[in-house]
């Protein structure tokens, strides 16, 4: 009784740790979906937690950037360690460095503290992110489209994921990069195509559909990728090295267009598997930075009022690499009792069908 | 040496033969443009070794991806690294010495690592569905 009095009476708050790849970034979040405080190492205009000596944030300084970070957020929610009720920190997939420090950070923390610890699946972060900004219920059906990752799966419970496709090679932002790479469009190059696009004509050149109509679930853009390319260094042999706006504008155009049709034929195909097989799913999320491209968007939410799919998108700022994800998943797994012990090891690989669930 | 005009079906099994003729500590570096085909060579060879359609995706952003197969292989894109003092971080030292190690964009570690290593050129040609390949010894 004593601690049913306890958990009534106090919000449960969990603190998440994110360095899988790029970002270092940390969060405070409660049970009431209240984002207490969140830090992003990449995106701190000013040096206050440097004290103006670092002029330049490195990509991937996880183990100098933690610290700090840990301070900061303590600050900004006004708590203090011992105010959390739980640690999560990524633990894989991703760079074996990174992921090291995060969990490392986390095990010690909540080794002093006397703390649960949780260990969380970097996609699981991706994938439960809706559920902290919106009220949605499981199950549903997720695309996470970023630089880094393109697939399908359906999210049944917390724990309980099923892959339904992957790309056998580029991911979707990546794609968009190199493309702008090619048309010495400057980084990150999705926003880039996006605004050139508006002025293009999307029918101008006919690029390859991979994967159009077929019955599968996977995708592929590196033929696409390619595709481009030829296209590009033939316009630009014709004309003498410089391509003119109006050309830039028009396979920019087209190379979007061709994206969105293939991801609205690539989840079309998704609905159809899951009306057949899973017809209690009606509800889609789109999750990663690609979702903020508002044509994509449209094309997606095409296809969810054709099958009759409820359409969310989280906001873009928990669409990138981020702390609040790993808090929110980690708070999810927690409540449903699925905390890991400190002798656990990072995961460079961890495939989602690989996580474990409430009844494994 | 090797050099020659492939097709892409040609190219992959060109990179199963390549890739059972190395061994543990070997270092193939991956040369050529957006496009020319080197994350095709090193899904090749990576299937190959595994002996099964292994998911391979490409490892621009995640820069790094291991493969669980005998030897181990170790896939590096170095695309996205904008200082040679960043692949500090990525474990290069355990790949060199625990399996295969490929690596796209080496150029973008500058003298931070220098192993010996193999050297795979692939360039597109004017027939869309061709590479020319290269590949040489240390």
């Amino acid at each position: 009784m004593d601690v049913k009095y306890k958990t009534d009476n106090k919000t449960i708050i969990a603190l998440g740790i994110e360095t899988s790849c790029d970002e270092t970034s940390v969060a405070l979040i409660n049970a009431n979906k209240e984002i207490l405080a969140h830090r992003v190492a990449s995106q701190i205009k000013d040096h206050e937690i440097y004290g103006g000596v670092v002029p330049e944030i490195a990509a991937r300084a996880h183990l100098s950037l933690l610290p700090g970070l840990l301070d900061q957020v303590f600050k900004d929610a006004s708590l203090t360690p011992s105010d959390v009720d739980v640690i999560a920190a990524t633990t894989g997939p991703g760079l074996i460095g990174g992921v090291v420090v995060g969990t490392m950070a986390a095990k010690a923390m909540a080794a002093a503290l006397g703390k649960p610890f949780v260990a969380v699946n970097h996609l699981e972060g991706h994938a439960l992110t809706a559920r902290l900004t919106e009220t949605i219920e499981f199950p549903f059906v997720l695309l996470l489209v970023s630089g880094g990752h393109c697939q399908t799966m359906l999210v049944e419970n917390v724990g309980t994921y099923k892959v339904l496709g992957s790309t056998l090679d580029d991911a979707v932002g990546e794609c968009f990069d190199k493309v702008a790479k090619m048309l010495g469009l400057p980084y990150p190059g999705g926003p880039q195509i996006e605004k050139l696009a508006v002025n293009g004509n999307p029918k101008a050149f006919d690029f390859p559909r991979p994967m159009i109509g077929q019955k599968h679930l996977n995708f592929s853009f590196s033929g696409l990728k390619t595709s481009v390319r030829q296209a590009i260094q033939k316009l630009q042999t014709e004309h003498d090295g410089t391509l003119p706006e109006s050309i830039v504008a028009d396979v920019c155009a087209s190379f979007q267009q061709t994206v969105a049709r293939v991801l609205y034929d690539r989840i079309k195909q998704a609905f159809l598997y899951t009306a057949e097989h899973h017809p209690d799913y009606k509800q889609f999320v789109v999750a990663g930075g690609v979702a903020a491209n508002q044509h994509i968007r449209g094309a997606l939410q095409t296809v969810c009022a054709e099958i009759e799919f409820a359409f969310y998108a989280p906001p873009l700022s928990l669409c990138t690499d981020n702390g609040a994800m790993i808090a929110w998943a980690g708070l999810e797994r927690f409540q449903k009792g699925l905390t890991d012990s400190l002798d656990i090891k990072p995961r460079p690989r961890w495939p989602m069908d690989q996580i474990k669930g409430i009844s494994a | 040496m090797i050099e020659k005009t492939v097709s892409l079906s040609e190219l992959e099994s060109l990179a199963s033969d390549f890739v059972r003729t190395l061994k543990q500590g070997d270092v193939v570096y991956m040369m050529g443009d957006l496009g020319a085909g080197k994350t095709t060579f090193v899904r090749a060879a990576i299937q190959s070794l595994l002996g099964y359609d292994e998911a391979v995706p490409s490892p621009t952003f995640t820069l790094v991806q291991t493969y669980d197969s005998t030897p181990l292989i170790w896939h590096y894109d170095l695309y996205r690294i904008n200082d040679p003092e960043e692949v500090l971080e990525l474990g290069l030292d355990e790949a060199f010495n625990q399996g295969i190690t490929f690596i796209e964009w080496p150029q973008n570690m500058g003298n931070v690592y220098t192993p010996k290593h193999y050297r795979v050129s692939l360039e597109t040609t004017a027939n869309t569905e061709r590479r020319s390949i290269t590949i040489t010894a240390p």
